[in-house]
């Protein structure tokens, strides 16, 4: 082993161990960014409101991007009038922020999610997990008529 | 019947769907590198590509019993198994490249000829190491391959009450990519060796650039999963 590759070795070795030192500590998770939460300004307590939340961790992925602005985009293009009345309500929620990690046992979230919650008079009455956008992500087309369908029967009026 | 082959057929399916996503590119390329690495024998890349995804059938069939048994809570095992595993991967995956380039040896015990060969075998990763690496890799669950397993594969599998045969199904189209690589480098390695005789030398740069590319995707995984760097 000559000279150069016994440093490296050595920086390499200072690094893993820096690596695990970091790794027994608990990270601080980063505060949500200003911004990053969007409710609609005319929540309508009181009456029937279906919120849909992206949970997203402090790391994020292509694919989570992507989640993210395809439901957004296939929200407001659908729903602009429901979220201007606040029958509907886009919520984006950093789930390391320790305010909001109950939402992991609300949800039973097992990765990033994007979540339907119908509210009725402030109370919850029924939620649903979209799972299958994690097989949609090949298709913006299908992605967005399927976030659209399961919205649009949250927003009907339950008989 | 026909319910199990549909189950099946979705659940390979939906491995595929996880493997070509962008997520595990960084692993893939790390296992396609360490099995491509052995290019003295292509028989020998070829069992590495089918242990690999027998170690990636393994931990998947493992998990999702554990689960469908209700033997551990989705979202826990989730948890640990993106939080945790990924924040092991980047230091492990240094630390083999290492021991690839043969930068760190394994002291070197008295057990004659046979302690010599089992040296040289660790020093090589060996076949086997292509199965641990499978087992390392699925168990790394990347946001992608966890929304696809806990939230369309474990349902999947319950329905159809297949513990073992669905789950498996998923690991084997996860390393579908891998294997597939597995199988053309094993056939070009054989018309290789045909044409010149000069392998030695050319798995000797294989084993570097293994050796390499474990390690920057290692720093890769530190820099984004420990830091937070977002590259």
């Amino acid at each position: 082993m000559n000279r150069f590759t016994r440093l490296f070795t050595v920086v390499l070795a200072a690094g893993v161990a820096a690596a695990l030192v970091t790794l027994a500590g608990t990270p601080t998770p980063s505060e949500p960014k200003p911004g990053s939460v969007l409710t609609s300004p005319n929540s309508a307590i009181g009456n029937h409101v279906v919120r849909v939340y992206y949970f997203h961790t402090t790391q994020r992925c292509a694919s989570c991007k992507k989640i993210e602005a395809w439901s957004a985009d296939a929200i407001h293009a659908a729903f602009e009038r429901e979220l201007g009345a606040g029958s509907l309500e886009w919520q984006v929620i950093n789930i390391d922020d320790p305010l909001n990690r109950h939402f992991v046992d609300d949800y039973k979230l097992y990765t990033k999610s994007l979540i339907v919650v119908d509210r009725v008079n402030g109370q919850q009455t029924r939620w649903k997990n979209l799972e299958k956008v994690w097989q949609l992500l090949q298709s913006e087309a299908a992605f967005r008529q399927y976030v659209q369908t399961e919205v649009s029967a949250y927003l009907e009026p339950r008989s | 019947m026909n319910d199990l082959v549909a189950a099946s057929l979705t659940a390979f399916w939906l491995g595929i769907l996880a493997a070509i996503s962008p997520c595990p590119l960084a692993t893939n390329i790390a296992a396609i590198s360490y099995i491509g690495k052995d290019l003295e024998s292509g028989s020998r890349v070829v069992a590495s590509g089918a242990l690999y995804a027998l170690g990636r059938v393994a931990a998947y069939v493992v998990v999702a019993v554990l689960v469908v048994s209700s033997l551990l809570s989705i979202p826990a095992v989730a948890s640990f198994l993106q939080g945790g595993m990924n924040r092991i991967l980047g230091p492990l995956l240094i630390v083999i490249g290492v021991f690839v380039l043969g930068w760190i040896r394994i002291p070197r015990l008295d057990w004659g000829k046979r302690g010599e060969a089992l040296q040289q075998r660790a020093a090589r990763g060996g076949v086997a190491g292509a199965g641990l690496l499978g087992i390392l890799f699925a168990l790394s669950f990347c946001p992608i391959s966890a929304g696809l397993f806990f939230g369309s594969l474990v349902p999947l599998s319950v329905s159809s009450g297949s513990r073992i045969v669905v789950p498996a199904l998923f690991g084997l189209g996860t390393g579908l990519p891998v294997v597939v690589f597995a199988i053309l480098l094993g056939l070009g390695v054989r018309q290789l060796g045909s044409v010149f005789q000069a392998l030695t030398r050319v798995e000797r740069w294989a084993r570097v650039s293994t050796g390499a590319v474990f390690i920057v995707i290692g720093v890769y995984f530190v820099a984004t999963r420990i830091i937070g760097l977002d590259l």
